[in-house]
């Protein structure tokens, strides 16, 4: 459906992305990366609202060129920021913003359902929370049902039932379009993402299966340390991935060595925070 | 969408600012004349007017501001990955329902004076200039003007100068030259700005000439096509398709 092919983005002089090349082809695709690593940026080119620097851009083996009306037609864009209006009543907003892109409103109705948002269907959006209005914009992206799905950090502000339930939709839907998925939390994804792909300093640093990110992790480890020193120490050796302190002044500590053994505590099996860290620490490669 | 913009425009600040000038017309106008209307001839009403409605003016035009300051409207527009094409008809649309905003309440007040005046006939098309087609002209041209100058420029300083002088030439203060409500030249004619509050005899009071209805009609087309003109201008310096190098 849509093909990068070393596509860069240069914003003063730094490289927001770094040759990116990525084929989607449909499906709950997940866009894993730190804060600055690209996924923004990555997200307002596939959707048509940025022009990359350089780099092949294809939407069904067609090149775009500097022409996006038929990438803005199949696409919507759930930005990490929304910002709305706040005097403007929840669903005459959703409804005005799906007018205006000239796309029916008759799934409206389905998606405030859907997302629990029939009790504030009438309120101003500035009276609503940080999570409500999260929800307003996600049933409006759903509701604009265009065949590629482009979410920034979804679940910001989300509770864990809406969470569950917006995996639940977004499990469903991606049968039948393509949705990317872009997050920091890897909890959000891991079980509904058939599909990782992991930017670091605006470049792929992982796209393949979430098994096949968790083959490529190096070794983990699980030790008990008495004290914060010992804490310290296994922190010089290698990369801490979890740290959670125990009924007294003990710690569990995970950790994935940086040089070869022997090491501290007993080998175990790596999760994809694990897997996800180890390939940020490395850096691009 | 329309509606979507009157209701935004339609607030309950604007509501308040009609409040006093509610209050002064019924002042001015009600039966039997107040403190000062039993000297008050038609012209002198018609200058009470003016203030009227230029507190109206005072009021209402500030609280337009929004719809010129675009940031939510462009943070909408980029939600909806709307084209050019369609943020363009949606700002046409923003400045419409301001103006209709702004001419409800002029329409609202002049009916009631027209109401309280309609046996004077031989007068009443010049009040009518002063009380309803000249704010309705001037405060088209004076939001027209806006929303070219914020189409190009963004809202620069130039559109808060605008609206002072939309003010005080809706208040008849300004030369009848630079005057675009269409009272200055009329209120001039009819002496009635004097500092006297002396009744001219009705069959004295001019009645707008072509001339004079000629050079608005030029005026309300001229600023109509500045608005298309900077809906083109939109289109075409965005490119129909394009995409943002930011």
């Amino acid at each position: 459906m849509i093909e990068l092919n070393g596509v860069t983005k240069t914003r003063a002089g730094l490289a927001a992305l770094d040759d990116v090349t990525l084929e989607l082809d449909g499906g709950l695709t997940a866009l894993l990366g730190r804060n600055g690593a690209g996924k923004s940026t990555l997200l307002s080119i596939l959707a048509g609202l940025m022009f990359e620097s350089s780099g092949r851009f294809s939407l069904r083996a067609q090149p775009l060129g500097r022409r996006r009306a038929a990438l803005r037609a199949e696409t919507t864009l759930l930005p990490q920021d929304l910002v709305v209006d706040p005097r403007a009543p929840a669903e005459e907003f959703v409804r005005y913003l799906l007018r205006l892109r000239g796309r029916p409103d008759r799934l409206v109705g389905e998606m405030f359902e859907r997302f629990g948002l029939n009790g504030v269907a009438r309120r101003p959006l500035g009276e609503l929370s940080g999570g409500t209005r999260r929800r307003v914009g996600l049933a409006y992206a759903c509701a604009c049902d265009t065949p590629i799905l482009l979410l920034d950090e979804p679940t910001q502000g989300l509770d864990p039932l809406e969470r569950l339930a917006l995996a639940d939709y977004l499990t469903e839907i991606g049968r039948s379009k393509l949705v990317v998925y872009s997050t920091h939390i890897i909890s959000d994804v891991s079980w509904i993402a058939p599909r990782l792909v992991v930017l670091d300093q605006g470049r792929v640093v992982h796209d393949g299966s979430p098994d096949k990110l968790l083959a490529a992790t190096p070794p983990v480890f699980e030790v008990s340390c008495p004290t914060g020193a010992d804490v310290e120490r296994i922190r010089a050796n290698g990369l801490v991935t979890r740290l959670a302190r125990g009924d007294g002044d003990d710690y569990a500590v995970r950790w994935i060595p940086s040089t070869a053994g022997p090491h501290d505590g007993a080998e175990v099996e790596p999760t994809l925070d694990d897997a996800y860290l180890a390939l940020c620490a490395q850096g691009p490669r | 969408m329309i509606g979507y913009h009157l209701r935004r425009a339609a607030r309950a600040r604007y509501l308040l600012a009609l409040l006093p000038a509610g209050w002064l017309t019924w002042i001015g106008f009600r039966l039997g004349g107040t403190e000062v209307g039993d000297e008050f001839g038609p012209w002198g009403l018609a200058r009470y007017w003016a203030i009227v409605t230029a507190l109206l003016a005072a009021g209402l035009v500030p609280l337009l501001g929004p719809l010129w300051q675009e940031e939510r409207l462009r943070a909408g527009w980029r939600l909806a990955a709307a084209t050019p094409s369609a943020v363009s008809k949606d700002r046409l649309r923003v400045f419409l329902a301001g103006f209709l905003v702004y001419a409800a309440g002029i329409v609202v007040c002049a009916l009631f004076v027209g109401g309280r005046l309609y046996g004077a006939a031989a007068w009443l098309p010049s009040l009518l200039v002063v009380t309803a087609v000249g704010p309705l002209l001037g405060g088209y041209v004076l939001l027209a003007c806006c929303y070219a100058i914020n189409s190009r420029w963004g809202p620069a300083p130039a559109i808060g100068l605008a609206i002072v002088m939309g003010s005080l030439d809706l208040a008849n203060v300004l030369p009848a030259v630079l005057s675009v409500s269409g009272t200055g030249d009329v209120a001039r004619l009819s002496a009635s700005w004097t500092v006297t509050f002396e009744e001219p005899g009705f069959a004295e009071l001019p009645l707008p000439t072509w001339p004079f209805l000629a050079a608005r009609l030029v005026a309300v087309v001229g600023c109509t096509a500045l608005v298309l003109l900077s809906r083109r201008r939109v289109l075409s310096s965005s490119g129909e398709e394009g995409g943002s190098d930011a």
